[in-house]
């Protein structure tokens, strides 16, 4: 009975701490090069986004490039 | 009894971590984190940098820099790009973070829970014209307080519930149009979405028109009211907020990725909190919220969780142990960039009954300790959402816009986990007599 209950606990242990499949890192190198781009060059930063290359995934993806539209928009709206 | 408690909690942890909709909730805002930061550096940059106008310090205001002023427009763009339309953006996410859990991965999903949201929202907005009287109301707008992070709350529940209810009926297959063989795919394919797409957009609008019918009033203001203000109130109050971070401690000493398992219950709550503060400032108004996103990275989970740059410093001064020693100076270098995993691990603090007490007692401290110096007004408060990655004291000028009653308040912060975790150090020096005696 003991051990059943040390082995569960050993599993519930070893499944909270592995990384979801579809859990999301926002932050490494490439991806925060991409965020200053979005803002500084937002044509590079568009292209970073949605190349091959790409570490984003598709709710990122979007996420950003909805963000830039809309800056872009705001940006040259205020320039005008 | 010691196993039996660690059993139940990791059940209940279980079930937290893997509720599919606090998943689609966490993904969705793992997502949104960067432009949250980026919007809350764009505020920053703006009135820091590039004002010339403000009150405050601003690099702009020096002699010979005030062309930096020209950058004003690009940051207050992004600004109003990022943090404006931080429902809207939510609601996308997390129908498509929950359709992927649902396997459901059409890009009609995240399209109906954003029809669905703003079939709930306001489509006029009231304003005040000079030299008018009355307020003027003006027709076809989608209010700011819907698209913003006011509207966070409605958002996130209609989107998980749009996905469920189109889930549902797709997975019902009773809406199904038959269609010949020579029909391809694809076609045949937006003609089963059609049906589920439009019920479920019918049903929440629908049900927004019956509420406000019944009650004399909109969803939003109802959720605000019943919801978002006193969850609100709970977190952001001290004893709801301490309650939480010590529940996080104690998920972390019985090897539970604590952050991990409870964020999803306050970190939309604590965003919102630090956004309404950025907003504040924005317009020239005074913060309103003390315990918000920033302060929890700045005050609670510095250095990780548990304040274990308290610890690496006590061992780096007190200890005997060579192992400790070396495993604190590994530390070093990660606890800089608030990555604690080689010392709670490696000590290890997980399981360890001697680091236990400390590991929750020191954020707990700290925070109480922060809280009352910002109440008096030492503290400036945290305003800015910033990289939880920044290192300290850096952390807390950012994030407070420039406080230094900050900075030193986080000075002092960790001389107080250092001497919560000092005696602790002094009783591991004993265990080491003890076993080489027993040796």
């Amino acid at each position: 009975m003991n051990r059943s209950r040390k082995e569960n606990i050993m599993d519930l242990k070893q499944q909270l701490n592995t990384p979801s499949q579809n859990s999301i890192k926002a932050f490494t190198r490439y991806k925060l090069a991409t965020y200053v781009c979005n803002i500084v060059v937002p044509p590079y930063g568009l292209y970073r986004l949605w190349s091959r290359q790409s570490e984003f995934c598709l709710s990122e993806k979007i996420a950003q490039t909805f963000v830039v539209s809309v800056y872009v928009t705001t940006l040259i709206q205020s320039l005008i | 009894m010691g196993d039996f408690l660690t059993e139940k909690l990791l059940v209940i942890a279980s079930k937290m971590s893997s509720q599919r909709h606090m998943v689609a909730i966490k993904n969705a805002f793992t997502a949104l984190l960067p432009i949250i930061i980026t919007g809350a550096f764009c505020v920053l940059f703006a009135n820091v940098v590039c004002s010339t106008t403000t009150t405050g310090i601003s690099l702009a205001k020096l002699p010979g820099m005030a062309w930096l002023s020209n950058f004003t427009d690009m940051f207050n763009a992004a600004y109003y790009a990022s943090l404006n339309f931080l429902t809207v953006l939510a609601v996308i996410l997390i129908a498509i973070e929950l359709g992927k859990v649902l396997n459901h991965k059409e890009t009609i999903v995240p399209i109906v829970a954003l029809s669905s949201y703003i079939s709930l929202c306001d489509t006029f907005l009231k304003t005040s014209v000079e030299g008018l009287a009355d307020p003027v109301t003006i027709v076809n707008v989608l209010p700011r307080a819907f698209t913003n992070a006011q509207g966070l709350f409605l958002g996130m529940i209609t989107a998980l519930v749009a996905t469920e209810i189109y889930v549902k009926i797709v997975d019902s297959r009773k809406l199904e149009i038959k269609m010949p063989d020579t029909v391809p795919t694809n076609v045949s394919h937006s003609f089963n979405i059609l049906f589920p797409s439009v019920i479920t957009i019918l049903l929440i609008s629908g049900f927004g028109l019956l509420f406000k019918t019944v009650f004399g009033m909109t969803l939003y203001d109802a959720i605000g009211t019943m919801i978002q203000t006193p969850l609100r109130g709970v977190l952001t109050g001290l004893p709801g907020y301490l309650l939480i971070f010590a529940l996080s401690c104690v998920f972390w000493v019985i090897g539970i990725h604590g952050t991990q398992v409870l964020k999803p219950v306050y970190q939309a709550t604590m965003l919102e909190a630090v956004l309404a503060n950025t907003e504040l400032v924005n317009a020239g108004q005074a913060p309103k919220y003390i315990l918000n996103e920033a302060f929890i990275s700045v005050f609670t989970t510095m250095s990780g969780a548990g304040i274990t740059i308290g610890l690496i410093i006590a061992i780096l001064i007190a200890s005997k142990r060579d192992d400790f020693k070396a495993i604190a100076k590994l530390s070093v270098a990660p606890g800089l960039f608030n990555i604690n995993e080689t010392m709670t691990f490696g000590l290890p603090i997980v399981l360890n009954p001697l680091f236990m007490i400390p590991f929750i007692l020191a954020p707990i401290l700290t925070a109480s300790f922060a809280y009352f110096m910002t109440v008096i007004g030492f503290c400036g408060y945290m305003v800015y959402a910033v990289p939880w990655t920044t290192p300290p004291l850096l952390i807390a000028w950012l994030a407070s816009g420039g406080s230094m009653g900050a900075v030193i308040t986080q000075a002092i912060c960790i001389v107080i986990s250092t001497l919560v975790y000092l005696p602790f150090v002094f009783a591991s020096n004993r265990t080491i007599n003890q076993e080489a005696v027993s040796e």
